[in-house]
């Protein structure tokens, strides 16, 4: 039987640049393949080639087969009909895709538009498909616009958009970016469900590779528009081939002990020779057999691999195990927040608490990690210590001085030296107009109390792209002219130049690629050796932060349910809240009521946690507020159950999961 | 939606006592006082002065100001009126009544009578090119917006630019120059009466075309760029994705939002209509508001430019209140808190 999609050698061009390159596939009837790939690797052009919907300066060159049509060579209106009846397609970015000023249900009958169901079936039909994924009360749900409904509720919209037509193949772009780990584990398995359910084939585009091999059959591994490596999904863990494909499973957070990111950067399209694009950062590379074009080798076992020196490259050995425990720190506290809290006003006269009486201290020279969802009060929190935003009520001491209600400009400089912020989007935080060097100059000379020469600022701005492993040649460079990751150095050394005690890192990886993203962490950790700065170490990424804090707090609606080091928090999570928060991370059994994920409300008067809790006791967690318990040295958790009891009954859960299975 | 309305109602009523007062503050400031008005260009200065002091003109600003308000709201008789003065002007509306503008020194009459007609002209005039401008920008800018990009959008978009760039007075002479001129169709003043030869109609064709050339290139643009930007969004994309036409995507999912940034400015043209007439009615004789501002200003007739002044921002609050309302009617994110 020939397969649903075929792909053979194509290459994609915008303008004159290559995106990819004699790239070949197939995916056959009901079955799933990933494709990962880091940005700028061409998978979402892929994916614009397979439904049609290319950039003008585009050219393609190869074959797309859907079903036995040349989709190159397709009419506009053969492609159309192929989007509307049998290819489905789930964007990133739900929020966005759908249309803010038409009401839900209307944007889904649109979609049955081109079938065959005659029109009164198919309000039923929408209803029954949003059902299927999970809604109670459709109805209710076509009746909204797209703003009223969360994040994760408009991704099992678009997926059900997607799947209403029943159509044969459902591409799916980057489907869970942006969304919480808790929702994006629903929205997977959701995902996997409805596959079995409808026999759909899937293709699933992601940076993930995580995701991507709990999500499909098989994968395939994009490097600079190369398809380098093409397995079983199961085999891309354990024993990939590919030197690329090893390096990006070594620097995955959580799949070895130490994180080992790849080396140099990926070619820009005019760096690209007719070899192996990834011979710049390969420590195989030989210039004899690796420069000219080579044919993929095929392996046992449907696995592809494009390498020329296969034979000498050593089998993948993982080195499992868990990040270095620190010895705990016995550090005096740098920071000391004491009660804080911070509300703002909701709809009527109700507070939505935002920061909900925080005890918490940051000691000198650790890495303090920062995990829970969105708006779980996180980046408020750092906000308030930086100074963007003040505190309600409470205190945040930094040497002796309380700054939880000093806002940024009324702090004296050498209360700036000490707290300073690193953010999210390096290509946001740089002026683009100034050089690397005006701009750490610039903060040393805000930070540096004395007066300092010229020629002084330019030697500790050099010294400092030092400090983040970057050459002093890019000081008179721009911006624009450095990549992501140089980018968030330089955000980094800007914010060391004034020897700060504290910096915040607010989700200051997430916006980069994981192979880059594993050479900040391992710079942050070096930094900390070097300089003894303490670092709050914002993320939604829990293999991340346990890989690079000494202590955690897991936060939940403003509160820390669990405090405690790294190796206490991760090898044995107390908390309900944590406990579901690493089995979404890991793909193990859930212990949380999925359908109630998603109702943002406050609890009243008991643990905020209460709703969607898979341990309540009894009327007391509704009820009645929690205090913290301590569960051994520096570990503490914010419940009603003591922690021995808590164990039994994960004990017991385990043991149910072993019988079922 | 009711409070939002009713909260910016108050906004609205604060703008106007501010904007009223710097409106009073630049006329009382423009050369000439209205006693040397009415005394002439030979009296003394203490005749002058005198006068002034009957007229409470001698009185600080802000007093000035508050009289002023006193006789437009009806608490206060006009100090003109008094027939002590021997000024012979007359109001047969009574000494005191909201809404009383005062003398207009110009025409001898109460600025409400010699307003009236002029108003309803101007009126007429801006309900005529409003029919031709609203849908005509918008169907160009849907147009050329809808195929950001191609040869059409082109042509339209640089079209739109030299046409706005075409200044009216420029535009009224070419208008002339062709359409009375050369071929004769047209009538080249427009005093709204009817003759044997012009209908009233046909009067209003020309000044029509060149308010209507002024403005539909500038806002057909302004759409363009917002339904060119809605045409990116990821929205449009899943509509394209469900294999809707591209005539379904447009107008289901484009123009909706592309509509609700451009409303504003179209609201806002209509105020440009109320002081830019003011060369159009020229060129054409028009007996309209716009070239009574010309005469008043040229008079110095400060009641007459106050007034039509006032009325003209006055026109701005209520348009930019009925378009905030639209954007709200439009935007169901806005949230109205």
């Amino acid at each position: 039987m020939t397969p649903l999609l075929q792909i053979d050698n194509l290459s994609l061009f915008y303008g004159t640049d290559q995106v990819v390159r004699d790239l070949s596939f197939s995916i056959g009837r009901g079955e799933s393949f990933g494709l990962v790939g880091e940005s700028g690797s061409g998978k979402s052009s892929i994916a614009n080639v397979v439904i049609g919907d290319m950039p003008k300066i585009a050219r393609a060159r190869g074959s797309v087969r859907y079903d036995g049509v040349d989709l190159l060579s397709a009419s506009p209106e053969q492609l159309r009909a192929l989007r509307g009846r049998r290819i489905g397609f789930v964007q990133q970015d739900p929020g966005a895709s759908l249309n803010p000023t038409m009401r839900i249900g209307r944007q889904l009958l649109e979609a049955l538009e081109q079938s065959d169901i005659p029109v009164r079936a198919r309000s039923e039909n929408v209803a029954e498909m949003l059902s299927r994924v999970g809604f109670d009360n459709p109805g209710a749900i076509m009746a909204r616009y797209p703003h009223q409904i969360s994040g994760g509720q408009q991704q099992r919209v678009m997926i059900a958009m997607a799947l209403l037509p029943k159509p044969d193949l459902v591409l799916l772009d980057e489907p869970t970016s942006g969304l919480d780990v808790t929702v994006e584990a629903a929205v997977i398995e959701l995902i996997s469900d409805l596959r079995t359910q409808f026999g759909t084939s899937l293709l699933f585009i992601s940076h993930n590779l995580h995701l991507v091999s709990k999500a499909c059959d098989r994968v395939g591994v994009l490097y600079a528009g190369d398809l380098v490596e093409e397995a079983p999904a199961g085999l891309i863990f354990e024993a990939p081939r590919h030197p690329y494909t090893q390096g990006l499973v070594r620097c995955l957070p959580g799949q070895s002990a130490v994180l080992q990111p790849i080396r140099g950067h990926v070619p820009s399209p005019s760096e690209r020779g007719p070899g192996c694009l990834f011979a710049s950062r390969c420590a195989y590379h030989s210039s004899a057999s690796c420069d000219q074009p080579f044919d993929a080798t095929t392996m046992e076992a449907s696995h592809r691999v494009h390498c020329a020196r296969l034979g000498e490259i050593p089998a993948f050995e993982s080195v499992a195990g868990v990040p270095e425990v620190a010895a705990l720190n016995d550090a005096p506290p740098i920071v000391t927040i004491r009660k804080l809290r911070k509300s703002y006003p909701a709809s009527g006269r109700e507070l939505f608490l935002a920061n909900d009486d925080i005890d918490l201290d940051i000691r000198q020279s650790e890495i303090l990690g920062l995990v829970g969802e969105s708006g779980s009060g996180k980046s408020t929190l750092a906000k308030i210590i930086a100074g963007f935003d003040v505190a309600t009520s409470g205190s945040v001491l930094i040497g002796g001085t309380d700054i939880a209600r000093l806002p940024v400009r009324r702090r004296k400089r050498g209360l700036l030296r000490q707290v300073q912020m690193v953010f999210q989007n390096p290509d946001s935080t740089l002026n683009p107009t100034h050089t690397i060097g005006w701009t750490l100059g610039r903060a040393i000379r805000k930070l540096e109390t004395g007066h300092l020469s010229r020629q002084s600022i330019r030697s500790r701005a050099r010294e400092m792209l030092g400090l983040v492993a970057l050459l002093p040649g890019l000081a008179s460079r721009k911006p624009k002219a450095l990549s992501g990751g140089q980018r968030q150095r330089v955000a980094i050394a800007r914010a060391l130049s004034g020897k700060p005690q504290l910096l915040l890192a607010d989700e200051c990886v997430s916006a980069l690629d994981v192979s880059v993203q594993a050479a900040i962490v391992e710079l942050l950790q070096d930094l900390r050796q070097r300089t003894g700065t303490a670092i709050l170490f914002i993320s939604h990424d829990l293999a991340l932060v346990r890989q690079i804090s000494d202590r955690i707090v897991v936060m939940f609606r403003g509160k820390p349910m669990e405090i405690g080091s790294a190796s206490q928090v991760y090898s044995l999570p107390l908390h309900p809240y944590t406990e579901a928060l690493l089995s979404a991370g890991t793909g193990k059994a859930e212990v949380i009521n999925p359908a109630a994920v998603e109702r943002p409300k406050q609890a009243s008067g008991g643990c905020p946690f209460v709703e969607r809790c898979g341990r309540v006791v009894g009327e007391i967690c509704w009820t009645q507020k929690p205090g913290y318990q301590n569960a051994g040295p520096g570990h503490e958790i914010y419940c009603h159950i003591p922690p021995a009891e808590l164990i039994e009954l994960q004990k017991a859960s385990h043991a149910g999961i072993l019988i079922a299975g | 939606m009711l409070n939002f309305a009713l909260r910016r109602l108050s906004q609205l009523l604060l703008t106007a006592i501010v904007s009223s007062f710097l409106l009073f503050v630049v006329t009382e400031f423009s050369p000439g006082t209205v006693s040397r008005q009415i005394l002439g260009p030979y009296a003394l200065p203490n005749q002058v002065a005198q006068l002034d002091e009957k007229l409470g003109l001698s009185q600080s600003l802000p007093r000035r100001y508050l009289n002023w308000v006193s006789v437009l709201v009806g608490l206060k008789a006009n100090p003109l009126g008094d027939p002590a003065l021997g000024l012979d002007l007359h109001d047969s509306r009574g000494e005191r009544y909201f809404g009383n503008f005062g003398y207009s020194l110009m025409f001898k009459q109460p600025v409400r009578d010699v307003l009236g007609e002029p108003l309803r002209n101007s009126a007429l005039l801006g309900a005529v090119a409003m029919i031709f401008i609203v849908p005509l920008s918008l169907l160009i800018g849907i147009l050329a917006g809808a195929n950001a990009g191609t040869r059409l959008d082109w042509s339209i978009s640089s079209l739109c630019l030299i046409i706005t760039a075409i200044p009216e007075y420029a535009a009224g002479v070419i208008l002339l120059t062709v359409f009375v001129s050369y071929l004769g169709w047209l009538p080249g003043t427009s005093p709204l009466l009817a003759s044997e030869q012009w209908s009233v109609a046909s009067q209003l064709v020309l000044p029509v075309t060149v308010l209507a050339l002024a403005t539909v290139g500038y806002v057909a643009r302004i759409v363009r760029a917002s339904m060119a930007e809605t045409m990116t969004k990821p929205f449009v994309r899943t509509a394209l994705l469900k294999g809707l036409s591209k005539r379904q995507i447009v107008t289901r999912h484009v123009i909706r939002n592309g509509m609700i940034p451009p409303l504003t400015v179209l609201l806002l043209q209509l105020n440009w209509m109320v002081g830019g007439v003011v060369v159009c009615e020229s060129i054409f004789a028009y007996p309209g508001v716009g070239r009574l501002l010309l005469q008043a200003g040229l008079f110095g007739d400060l009641a007459l430019v106050q007034t039509i002044t006032l009325l003209s921002l006055a026109m701005a609050g209520v348009t930019q209140l009925v378009a905030d309302i639209s954007y709200v009617a439009l935007n169901p994110r806005v949230r109205l808190t």
